[in-house]
């Protein structure tokens, strides 16, 4: 999919887990894993507002589009 | 915001629930009939013979009804021991057998522009036991197949509609499973109701075959009435399981939106 989520680099630079970003977001680390590795099919607002608060970023830090 | 994390799966409908426990005890009666049906058919030849039974067996419009009141002790005027079939009522003397709607034809007009009679249907009654024992025999394995037809049908049916409510209950509904549980619904429903006419034409063609031979003093005709709606209802089904299709390809959808 050309749409690609970047939590890991977010995550990597504010220094947090995986579990502990679930956690702060109210998502399962099942669903949180899905979106990391780009399974997601589509994502909720309210999801997306919740990541950014937690990571303190831009949606635009959080989701990158690619041609290829 | 939306809450993404597992919860306790919240309890099915009353309705679902009595469905399903109806489900589940209407098909162990339609086996156990099913079985018993098969088993005394076979035998339902002797005890006619003997004069301890009498059957009807009736066709209306596609549908094969079977009536029978057995006596297993000694013969005699005393009340049967067994009857079956409540809604159809044998009225036929011990030792006989009822076969029916068939159609009468009516004798031919004697001359042009003479009014004519439409066919009427009737029952035919063997009241005779050998007579009777006869006719059953002829038509044994027409008869043991729309049974089977009958019985296979409904048991399956009910299965299938089981498992389906089984799902329902545990509120996954839209899966591959079901949407093959539906198909085969679908498929079960037109393939015995072809199945079933075509059984129940060759019973009452046999039927006639055997009557042609008894000095009835009426001609009677070959035909019988089968019922299409199996194959609308069939047809209908094979379009629900397109839509549980469409329903699996949404819930796939909305499992993976975050």
């Amino acid at each position: 999919m050309p749409i690609h989520v970047t939590l890991d680099q977010l995550m990597h630079d504010r220094k947090m887990s995986l579990t502990e970003l679930a956690e702060r977001v109210d998502l399962t680390l099942a669903n949180l894993s899905i979106l990391k590795t780009n399974k997601a099919r589509a994502i909720r607002f309210s999801t997306l507002e919740a990541i950014c608060r937690e990571l303190d970023c831009q949606p635009g830090d959080v989701l990158k589009f690619s041609r290829d | 915001m939306n809450k993404t994390k597992s919860s306790p799966t919240p309890g099915s409908s009353p309705l679902i629930r009595f469905l399903y426990a109806c489900c589940a005890l209407a098909e162990v009666l339609a086996a156990v009939g099913f079985l018993v049906a098969i088993v005394i058919v076979p035998f339902s030849e002797k005890m006619v013979a003997s004069g301890r039974e009498c059957l009807a067996v009736t066709i209306p419009r596609g549908t094969l009804n079977v009536g029978f009141k057995a006596q297993f002790g000694s013969p005699s005027d005393a009340r049967p021991d067994f009857v079956g079939s409540v809604s159809l009522q044998p009225a036929g003397p011990a030792g006989s057998l009822t076969f029916g709607p068939l159609h009468l034809k009516p004798a031919a007009a004697s001359g042009s522009g003479v009014s004519s009679l439409r066919p009427t249907e009737g029952l035919l009654t063997l009241n005779q036991p050998e007579e009777a024992a006869a006719a059953l025999a002829f038509i044994r394995w027409p008869f043991l197949l729309s049974i089977a037809c009958s019985g296979v049908l409904t048991v399956s049916l009910l299965e299938l509609f089981r498992r389906l409510l089984k799902s329902v209950k545990a509120r996954e509904v839209f899966t591959h499973a079901n949407i093959s549980i539906v198909t085969m619904i679908g498929v079960l429903l037109i393939a015995s109701c072809l199945a079933k006419n075509l059984a129940e034409a060759w019973m009452v063609h046999r039927i006639i075959a055997f009557a042609s031979s008894l000095p009835l003093g009426t001609p009677l005709e070959s035909t019988s009435d089968g019922s299409g709606s199996g194959i609308a209802a069939g047809l209908l089904v094979l379009a629900l399981a397109e839509v549980f299709r469409q329903g699996l390809v949404l819930r796939e959808e909305n499992a993976l939106t975050i």
